[in-house]
Parts: C-alpha cells; sequence; structure tokens
C-alpha cells in the first residue's frame, strides 16, 4: 500500500491511536462539571455541615454555662461561638439577684456607640455582642441595674484579631458632611463574598463567613437575616434564617434556584424568583409553605408575558432576567422588576394577572400593551434594566397612588439592541449613558406614571450597567449602591438628601456591589437569644445524603 | 505581563506541538515551515480546548467571563494544551499523506521560493 510505504508501522500505531484518543477525549462519558457548577453544590455541603457543627457547638457551651462558674465577677467571654462571625461575641454570667443589663461599645472617630438593653429582670444572662471592632482589644462595658435599683458596672475586654484577605482592602475612601444629616445605623451588604456590616466611618464591624447567592439577604421587620446559599437557576438551593452571631434557625429547600430575590407574602409563606429545568432561566415565581417546607405554588412567567418581545439585554434564554419582587401589602399582588424586559410589573398574585406595566412601550404584544402606564408630567424617562424597586409608605396621603423608588441601571437607554461584541464600548461608555435612583409615583386608577425625583442623571461616573439599589431611610434621605462600569471591582454607597441632592456620605468600595440596608446591629430577633433550640430543617433527608456522606 | 499569559496561553503549546511534530518527521527546527506550524499548531490547539469546553463543559462558562485568567481556569488550560500539544501532531501526521497535508502545501512555497519571483 502506498499509504504504509510513506508512513513507518509503529508511527500509523501511533497515530490512529492519538485520533482515537484524541475522539475519546471529546465524546466519553458524562460532561466533567464544570467550577461553576461545582460551586454551589460545595456551597451546600458547607451550610449542611455548618447545621450540624452548629448542634454540636450549642451542646458544649450549654455544659460549659451548666457548671455554675461564672458570675457578674467572672463572666464567660466567647467571641464568635458559631465559627463564622468573627466580630461578635456571646456573654454569659449569673446574679445572685434579678438584674438587667445593657452593654455598650463606645464608637470610634464620632462614631456611633453599639448599645444593647435586655428589657426583662433576670438571674441568668445571655448576651450576644455585635460589632465589634477588628484587630484590636474592644472595651466594652458592661452595666447591670436591680429592681431596687441598685447599679453595677464592669469593663469587659475582647481581643479580636485582624481581617485578612479580601476584607482588608473594601474600603476606598469615605467622605461624610454634617454627622446629624445621616441615618444611623450600620450598612449591610449582600455580596456573597464578602458579606459584611460597616460603620459610618467605613470600619466593618460584622462580618459572616458562610456561603451565599448575592444578594438576598432579606431582612424583616423583627431583623431576622435570610439568605440563600446554592443555585441561581434551576438547582437545588437552601434558603436560610440566621442571626447576627451565625446561629441558624430555619432552613428550607427549593430545586428552582432563587435569583437575587424572595419576600414573605401575607400568608406567612415565602414568595421567590428562581428557574424551571427548561429552556429559558429567571422567569419562575414560585412559593413554599413555611410550615410544612413544601413547594405549593408555581408561576411560569412565560403564560403571562411575551418571551419574544425583544428588550436591551434580552435574549431567548434569559428573556425576562426577574431580579426583584415586591409584596403589596394589603392586596393580592407583586411588584416584579423585570431587567431584560426593562419593565417593572404589578402582578395579581397568585392569579397571575398583570395590573400595570411601568416600562418603555415599544414591542408589548396587543393585550400586554393596555396594560403600559401612560407617563405624565415634565422630565419623566422610562427605568432600563433596572434593580431593587421598594414600595414607600404612602407618599403622597392619596389611596389610588404607589410610590416606587427604583435603581434605573440606563443600560441600554440610549441602544435598545445590546449585543455582547459591544461590551467594551459599553465601559468607555460611548452612548453617554448614566444611571439613576428614581421616584416613581403611579396613579392606579389613572394608569399613569410621574417621575417624582431623581438622582444620577448625566453622571457618567456612577453608570452602573448591572445591579445597583436605592432606599428611602427613616430620616428621609436615599441610600443607594452604585456598581460603577468604568472602574472594574469598585461600588460608590451615597446617602442623599433629596431635597437638595445633597450627597451627605459617600464610601468608594473596593468590591462589586449589588444591594444595601442601613439597619441597627441589634434587631429584636437578634437580640432575644437561647442556646440548644432545635433548628426548623426543612431540608429532605435524601438532599442531605446527597450532599453529606454519613 | 498580559503578553506573557497570551503567549504562554496560545504560542507557547504551539511551539511544543511544533518542535514534536518536527522530530516526529525527523526535521531540523531550522526547517522553514516551523514559524508557520507554530502558528497552526497553536490554533488547532485553542480550538481543541474551547470544543472540548464546549463538549464536554469543562469550564464552559469561565472562558466568556471575567475568570478567564484565574488560576484555576490557567491551569487547566495548559494541562489540557499539554495534552493536545502531544496527541495533534500524531493527528497532523497522519492527516499529512492524505491530500491535507501540510507538507504538501508548504512544499509549494517552497518551489516558489526555488524558482524565484513570478515574471
Amino acid at each position: 500500500m502506498g499509504f504504509l510505504q510513506k508512513m513507518s508501522f509503529p508511527q500509523l500505531v501511533k497515530s490512529v491511536l492519538a485520533l482515537f484518543f484524541l475522539v475519546f477525549l471529546f465524546f466519553s462519558g458524562s460532561q466533567v462539571v464544570s467550577e461553576d457548577e461545582m460551586v454551589p453544590i460545595w456551597n451546600i455541603r458547607s451550610l449542611i455541615q455548618q447545621i450540624q457543627v452548629q448542634g454540636q457547638k450549642e451542646a458544649f457551651l450549654l455544659e460549659e454555662i451548666s457548671s455554675g462558674g461564672y458570675s457578674w465577677e467572672n463572666p464567660l467571654v466567647v467571641l464568635d461561638p458559631y465559627g463564622v462571625s468573627p466580630l461578635s461575641a456571646l456573654i454569659f454570667f449569673s446574679s445572685e439577684q434579678p438584674i438587667r443589663v445593657s452593654l455598650q461599645l463606645p464608637g470610634k472617630n464620632g462614631g456611633q456607640d453599639v448599645v444593647f438593653s435586655s428589657n426583662a429582670f433576670s438571674e441568668e444572662h445571655l448576651l450576644p455582642v455585635f460589632g465589634l471592632f477588628p484587630g484590636e482589644t474592644n472595651h466594652l462595658l458592661l452595666q447591670g441595674i436591680s429592681q431596687s435599683g441598685e447599679k453595677w458596672e464592669k469593663e469587659i475586654q475582647i481581643p479580636t484579631e485582624s481581617l485578612s484577605g479580601k476584607l482588608e482592602n473594601l474600603l476606598l475612601s469615605v467622605s461624610q458632611g454634617d454627622p446629624s444629616r445621616i441615618q444611623e445605623g450600620f450598612n449591610f451588604l449582600f455580596e456573597d463574598d464578602p458579606k459584611v456590616a460597616f460603620d459610618e466611618n467605613g470600619e466593618i464591624r460584622w462580618v459572616l463567613a458562610l456561603p451565599t447567592l448575592q444578594p438576598v439577604l432579606y431582612d424583616t421587620r423583627n431583623g431576622k437575616k435570610w439568605f440563600c446559599t446554592g443555585n441561581y437557576h434551576f438547582g437545588d438551593v437552601i434558603i436560610w434564617e440566621v442571626s447576627l452571631l451565625g446561629r441558624i434557625s430555619r432552613v428550607y429547600y427549593s430545586p428552582y434556584g432563587v435569583h437575587h430575590d424572595f419576600a414573605f407574602l401575607e400568608n406567612g409563606n415565602l414568595v421567590l424568583l428562581g428557574s424551571e429545568n427548561g429552556p429559558t432561566i429567571e422567569d419562575l415565581v414560585y412559593e413554599i409553605d413555611v410550615d410544612t417546607g413544601e413547594i405549593v405554588f408555581e408561576l411560569d412567567m412565560k403564560t403571562v408575558l411575551d418571551p419574544a418581545r425583544e428588550a436591551p439585554g434580552s435574549f431567548p434564554r434569559d428573556w425576562l432576567h426577574l431580579n426583584a419582587l415586591e409584596v403589596v401589602s394589603g392586596e393580592n399582588s407583586l411588584i416584579l422588576s423585570a431587567r431584560h424586559q426593562s419593565a417593572l410589573i404589578k402582578m395579581g398574585y397568585p392569579s397571575g394577572e398583570i395590573e400595570w406595566i411601568l416600562g418603555f412601550p415599544e414591542g408589548w404584544d396587543n393585550s400586554l400593551a393596555s396594560k403600559l402606564l401612560t407617563p405624565t408630567g415634565d422630565d419623566f424617562e422610562w427605568p432600563f434594566t433596572q434593580h431593587s424597586p421598594q414600595i414607600l409608605p404612602d407618599w403622597d396621603r392619596k389611596p389610588n397612588t404607589m410610590d416606587l423608588m427604583v435603581f434605573d441601571n440606563g443600560y441600554g437607554r440610549f441602544h435598545r439592541h445590546f449585543d455582547e461584541r459591544e461590551e467594551k464600548k459599553l465601559l468607555e461608555n460611548p452612548w453617554r449613558e448614566y444611571s439613576r435612583v428614581v421616584h416613581y409615583r403611579v396613579d392606579e386608577q389613572e394608569r399613569t406614571v410621574e417621575q417624582v425625583w431623581q438622582f444620577g442623571k448625566g453622571d457618567l461616573e456612577l453608570f452602573s450597567d448591572s445591579r445597583g439599589d436605592g432606599n428611602v431611610l427613616e430620616n428621609g434621605n436615599v441610600l443607594s449602591a452604585f456598581n460603577v462600569s468604568n472602574r472594574p471591582y469598585t461600588g460608590v454607597f451615597l446617602e442623599i438628601a433629596p431635597e437638595s441632592n445633597e450627597v451627605v456620605w459617600q464610601v468608594e468600595w473596593g468590591n462589586d456591589v449589588y444591594c444595601i440596608e442601613r439597619l441597627p446591629l441589634y434587631g429584636s430577633f437578634d437580640a432575644v437569644f437561647s442556646l440548644g433550640d432545635p433548628v426548623d430543617n426543612f431540608i429532605p433527608e435524601e438532599v442531605i445524603g446527597k450532599y453529606v456522606q454519613e | 505581563m498580559e503578553a506573557f499569559f497570551v503567549f504562554l496561553f496560545i504560542f507557547f503549546p504551539g511551539v511544543a506541538a511544533s518542535v514534536y511534530y518536527l522530530k516526529i518527521k525527523k526535521k531540523t527546527l531550522a526547517s522553514v515551515e516551523f514559524p508557520a506550524f507554530i502558528v497552526v499548531f497553536s490554533f488547532l490547539i485553542f480550538l481543541c480546548n474551547l470544543a472540548f469546553q464546549y463538549f464536554r463543559g469543562f469550564s464552559h462558562q469561565e472562558v466568556f467571563n471575567q475568570g478567564f485568567f484565574s488560576i484555576q481556569y490557567t491551569g487547566k488550560y495548559l494541562f489540557l494544551s499539554l495534552i493536545f500539544s502531544l496527541l495533534l501532531p500524531h493527528v497532523v501526521c497522519l492527516l499529512s499523506y492524505f491530500d491535507v497535508s501540510f507538507d504538501k502545501f508548504f512544499s509549494r512555497f517552497r518551489e516558489a521560493r526555488k524558482s524565484g519571483p513570478k515574471k
């Protein structure tokens, strides 16, 4: 054979074997699990293990406490009792008579003090301590008062380790004007890595070292913190309640993932955003019964909206990109933020009936076009690829209006058909795009929308093509998070006085940012504390078995 | 630094594969085709890496994300490139006896150079 004459037989064998091996490499066996797919598996496993470890740690602590050797003079101080919150501690002691205890950790550089008082007189005292400064000995002032008014006071020293790794260099700069104009509280960031709270001076005062999705920290009115761990899209996800001390108290499971948000319905159940195992993602609304942990309702948004409508960022697989929801109090309805339709949608729940759509009017089919709100007033602009809507209290005292604060990313405002290849151009911002925090007022009777207030228009430095937040604080200021696009891994937090649009507090942060909340360190949930309570764990046994080998 | 990484990523496996190919073909590195082989093998190895990720789900998302130059990804890419730089020269060797021969293709250039510029 001419073929063999040209090539030696050993070389022919090698070449054929190489070809077979190459084909084998490509097509044999199952898919190699990518790192992106492994991360949720590792994270769920470590969360389930943490729940088990938590039980062991509490058993050890209870045994130590029952030894009876801890008094006002000699309290038990445990830094980071669950091993996940290094700037928190737990104090235990018994007193000879019932006393009420308070503790105070003075702030630094004019910063706020951390103050906590127990409500009741007791002979046994279990006090969580939050907001310790990292890398120093914290001088905590402990005060006791008896029923007869007798007072005691003592100092407890709690040394902490310095923050390391990514946490070291998060604060780039902080500037503030008149401190009296800044809303009190600590700034909680809802990132997957890291989860921190920092004070007005930018100093980190709380860290939670447990793996989570971003942002999905949900703070309920009683201060309960909720996170999710696992998959954003279709796949296992664990939804869990935790105290700032790191004690996990309730756990739920879903196979539908959680994409960025969930809320509590008025019936107490959880309503979440996720994805079905199908050709599209981030277009599922589902409900978990909090008493049984079962999924009791699913609504595929393809059945109520038009997946064919084109809008900035949309593509067939991710046509909707639900990224936030709000429960409308007193009504059976939700406000949904659909980034890839650039629309805020009020939808009856569980009916799925669309009540109105706040979004640019092009491209909607006839049935949905009739639901569009008509803009009124001057200077109105539609939101584009928005995030983080917040329903505001009744601003104008008119029952037929709804006030909404929205982070309008503005991505696609001037180029509606975005192409991935234009990513680089976008970073240079040739369209002079800008992001805004906007206050819209929807008149539900007249079916109109007006723009009441905005901040950020025209400021190209603050343009954030994805993610961002804007919340109205108790003092009326607006706290916002800009995930700025033209500086990678940088975020800007601003507290704005809306009457003058003056920035009263500004922090530049060396990480991507999404949501920010100004919260007290001691919510009522975190303040009341007991050891050894069982965890309400609704993860099915087979799911636990899948992740944790006995 | 970035240029070094690009070289490491794209051309280094191509250089290794070309050296190996010339060794199989019992030719010296001074061969005029050597630079051309580097380009061809670099391209083929890069293509195989992308195809591998597509078919096997191996870090497929990272290619298009910021994590492209993560340490894990670099390690995986170079490991795969090493395998491809050992396999591909043999496969090309086999192909070279069909009409898609590189040698044949490059021999046209050699003959053209020998015969001088066209008049």
